[in-house]
């Protein structure tokens, strides 16, 4: 707390689109979420997260040093924020962002190396095989241990819709046809628990997947489904599916598909483990669609989508 | 006749973890068949919809919207537990303090500011940022309870070293339990204070012998958690060693009591040395370890943590009350053993204590003979947490693989433990009582016996009520016993006659 009896935070990242909206022009916005590890602010119609540094660049994010816990500062939701390239301010709270320090970070999808088909379909096998054991039972955990094949028949109506429409988008995309297949992922979003439900993770993931392996109409597919988001999920959920229309990932996220295509798999085992453990079930859900968009071009996901989907509706 | 209820919440966001939280209580009330706590978003209402959840749902609710939806045997029921997630969602957010509430500080050095006399920091931040703030609270003159996990062994060498050359005790890192001059700390037990000081490795092994303790008539000077790789060759049993001495030199305390797995040889050499001259009785259960060692230089083997709290009562002068003294298991074991079927003597442990799952296995190993080997599963461990609170928490996953056993044809035995205490679920034995009736029921349907045993680590102080919790075992079915280890024992005495009746002995 300062002299004035302003609390000061210091932010020590920002991302890139956040930073140029910023210095753009002046904006104002209200608080509209708040949790012990991040603030939601909705700023000229944006959404803006402020959040600790531990959860890593956000595509929409301001990353705050320390372990500052956001829920105990008296901030409430509707409350007013105002900003500039320097500072975020909300004056009912007596609480100042100082941004004049902080380092820009891109969420772009950096390029990938990607490896052939075969390294493909034998990373995918791997991450699976050490995914399986970790992955919650909600969300597309059990969605990502059928694809394991450790217990297909034990899938949930919501998990084989969702294999359905995982090979539906699939098939369509094989085909060229990317609208029809933003269509069939659409239905995936705002569903299952949470602030950023599950499907919204799982289509970052296929999104992520799709653009870092360079799969055809993988960009143009991101902007169509993104398109779709607006009104259809919370506004944490929206906001992560609509930079990933820009093809702007999480820093996490970035890390767990670099782990997937890099060159060796020393560091795969660590981290998948990380991601399992983000939230409830936010991390697996972003490994089974990111899994799904990596080997989306190779024949065995799909019939294994389209069993996985068949066999629960028959069990 | 049942009834379909909702309840919005406008523009309320809530961590999922908070969200599972509040659902798994709600299943829990009495007359609900089902809940579901989501965001309104098109895609949930559909889901709702299908469950036949969303009947008379208010049109107007919005992706950001919070909605409750439940179905209930009768209104009453239903409107209760709509009642009830309201209260547990204004908790929540009681705990956000508003304009002008009372300043929490946020860092250690305000924290510093505004108690100045404070001596030990409880750190519980995610394991990457666990280090700096632990050695900024031993450079503030601070003792430190690490509840953190995922520090690296150099860190925690780092710490226990900063530690011992300030004088001041690390307990942890990943430490479950402590009793600090009577204040709980972590998971602990409502336990009566006395002469009697422990220093352990092992989480639920401590609340176990700190609940004995309190059963036998004993009480508790101090309980310190040293965290579970201490008595590793890299860290050398550094805090063992230091919370040792703190209790030699304390005058509130006249018995020690060490608790641990087997250390490694140079650590066991460096702690039987340090316990055999500190001039108090000292009472060593290393789980599985080798007594003679400990005999030879003059200190208390325990082989169990029952053992260790009745010896340490008895050394404090204190004559272990008749509580430990259990009727003869004999009827029990043989009526339980003539319910299960031929081939049915397996025993499968679903444990909450990682020390008490492995008491468990360490009891059984060597019992069972022709009978088929012990499943013991900790629940508590990373492989079943990740994404989930830990199962002294929440119930749940622990309840769907008590269902799971009933229908396994194999299993006659389910064991199990309640660890009771702050920071544990408010009713663990209510909350698996429906699984176990559901696994009891599938095993008669299918005409077998399912034994079920279990002990309640916890004492009557305990704000679950020891004995209420064990009333409510009792009426499930369960055979209770009173202590970990006598409930494995009980389980092995079943499965043995099971198993001699199945071969024909």
């Amino acid at each position: 707390m300062d002299a004035t009896g302003w609390r000061r935070l210091s932010a020590v990242r920002i991302s890139t689109p956040i930073r140029a909206r910023l210095s753009a022009v002046p904006v104002s916005g209200s608080v509209v979420g708040i949790h012990a590890a991040a603030v939601n602010l909705l700023l000229a119609g944006e959404l803006v997260t402020v959040a600790q540094e531990r959860l890593g660049g956000l595509p929409m994010g301001i990353a705050v040093g320390g372990t500052t816990t956001f829920d105990r500062l008296g901030v409430h939701t509707g409350l007013l924020v105002l900003g500039d390239a320097e500072r975020l301010l909300l004056p009912d709270a007596r609480l100042r962002v100082d941004l004049g320090q902080a380092v820009s970070w891109s969420p772009h999808l950096p390029a990938f190396a990607v490896p052939d088909g075969r390294q493909r379909s034998e990373r995918f096998a791997l991450a699976l095989r050490l995914a399986a054991p970790l992955a919650s039972t909600i969300g597309f955990g059990p969605l990502l241990r059928a694809l394991a094949d450790e217990e297909p028949a034990r899938l949930a109506p919501v998990g084989a819709e969702a294999a359905a429409a995982l090979a539906a988008t699939i098939a369509f995309l094989e085909r060229g046809e990317v609208g029809q297949g933003a269509v069939a992922a659409a239905t995936l979003i705002g569903q299952g628990p949470g602030a950023t439900p599950s499907g919204d993770d799982l289509l970052v993931g296929l999104l992520a997947g799709l653009a870092a392996t360079r799969q055809h109409g993988a960009a143009r597919f991101a902007e169509l489904l993104a398109a779709q988001a607006r009104g259809r999920t919370t506004r944490p959920g929206e906001a992560f599916l609509l930079h990933a229309g820009r093809l702007e990932f999480s820093e996490r996220t970035i890390g767990m598909t670099g782990a997937l295509l890099g060159h060796g798999v020393e560091g795969l085992e660590g981290a998948i483990r990380e991601t399992c453990g983000w939230g409830a079930s936010s991390g697996v859900d972003l490994l089974t669609g990111l899994l799904v968009g990596i080997a989306a071009d190779l024949p065995p996901l799909a019939s294994a989508l389209r069993r996985i989907a068949a066999e629960a509706v028959a069990a | 006749m049942s009834v379909v209820r909702q309840r919005v919440f406008r523009n309320a966001y809530r961590d999922s973890v908070e969200l599972m939280r509040i659902a798994s209580e709600i299943e829990q009330l009495a007359g609900i068949a089902r809940a579901g706590l989501v965001m309104a978003t098109p895609a949930n209402l559909a889901i709702l919809a299908e469950a036949g959840l969303a009947e008379g749902l208010d049109t107007t609710v919005g992706p950001n919207d919070m909605v409750v939806a439940l179905r209930a045997d009768e209104p009453p029921n239903a409107d209760a537990a709509l009642e009830r997630v309201a209260a547990l969602m204004k908790a929540a957010e009681a705990e956000e303090p508003g304009d002008g509430a009372r300043f929490v500080p946020t860092t250690l050095n305000e924290a510093v500011v505004e108690l100045p006399d404070a001596n030990l920091a409880l750190i519980s931040t995610p394991g990457g940022y666990a280090t700096a703030e632990a050695l900024k609270a031993l450079k503030l003159g601070m003792h430190v309870f690490l509840f953190s996990d995922n520090v690296s062994v150099d860190d925690e060498i780092e710490l226990k070293e900063t530690g011992r050359r300030l004088g001041r005790l690390v307990m942890g890192p990943d430490c479950g339990t402590a009793i600090i001059d009577g204040i709980p700390l972590g998971f602990a037990n409502a336990v009566r204070r006395g002469p009697i000081g422990l220093v352990g490795a092992s989480g639920t092994g401590l609340q176990q012998v700190t609940c004995l303790i309190d059963a036998f008539g004993g009480g508790v000077s101090q309980a310190i958690g040293v965290g579970g790789r201490d008595l590793h060759e890299e860290i050398g049993g550094a805090m063992m060693l230091s919370a040792l001495a703190w209790l030699a030199d304390d005058p509130g305390t006249s018995v020690i009591v060490l608790i641990s797995k087997p250390p490694a040889a140079t650590v066991m050499t460096a702690v039987l040395s340090s316990a055999a001259t500190c001039g108090k009785p000292v009472v060593i259960n290393f789980l599985g370890g080798d007594p003679q060692s400990i005999t030879a230089v003059g200190c208390h083997p325990a082989a169990t943590f029952e053992d260790a709290a009745r010896l340490a009562v008895e050394l404090s002068g204190v004559a272990a009350t008749a509580k430990s003294d259990e009727a003869d298991p004999g009827p029990a074991v043989a009526q339980a053993a003539r319910a299960l079927s031929t081939g049915q003597a397996g025993i499968i442990g679903l444990f909450s204590g990682g020390s008490l799952a492995g008491e468990a296995k360490l009891v059984l190993k060597g019992m069972l003979g022709a009978a088929p080997p012990p499943r013991i599963i900790d629940l508590g461990d990373d492989e079943y947490t990740v994404g989930r609170p830990h199962p002294m928490i929440d119930p749940r996953l622990r309840s769907e693989k008590i269902a799971e056993v009933g229908q396994d044809p194999s299993v006659g035995i389910l064991l199990l433990d309640i660890v009771l205490g702050r920071g544990s679920h408010p009713d663990p034995a209510g909350a698996l009582v429906p699984a176990i009736t559901a696994a009891r029921e599938a095993a008669r349907r299918d005409g077998r016996g399912l034994a079920v045993v279990a002990s309640v680590c916890g004492t009557p102080v305990d704000p679950q009520g020891l004995e209420r919790q064990r009333a409510v075992l009792v009426q499930a079915g369960a055979l209770l016993a009173e202590s970990n280890a006598r409930a494995a024992r009980l389980a092995g005495l079943i499965a043995q006659q099971a198993a001699q009746r199945g071969s024909g002995a």
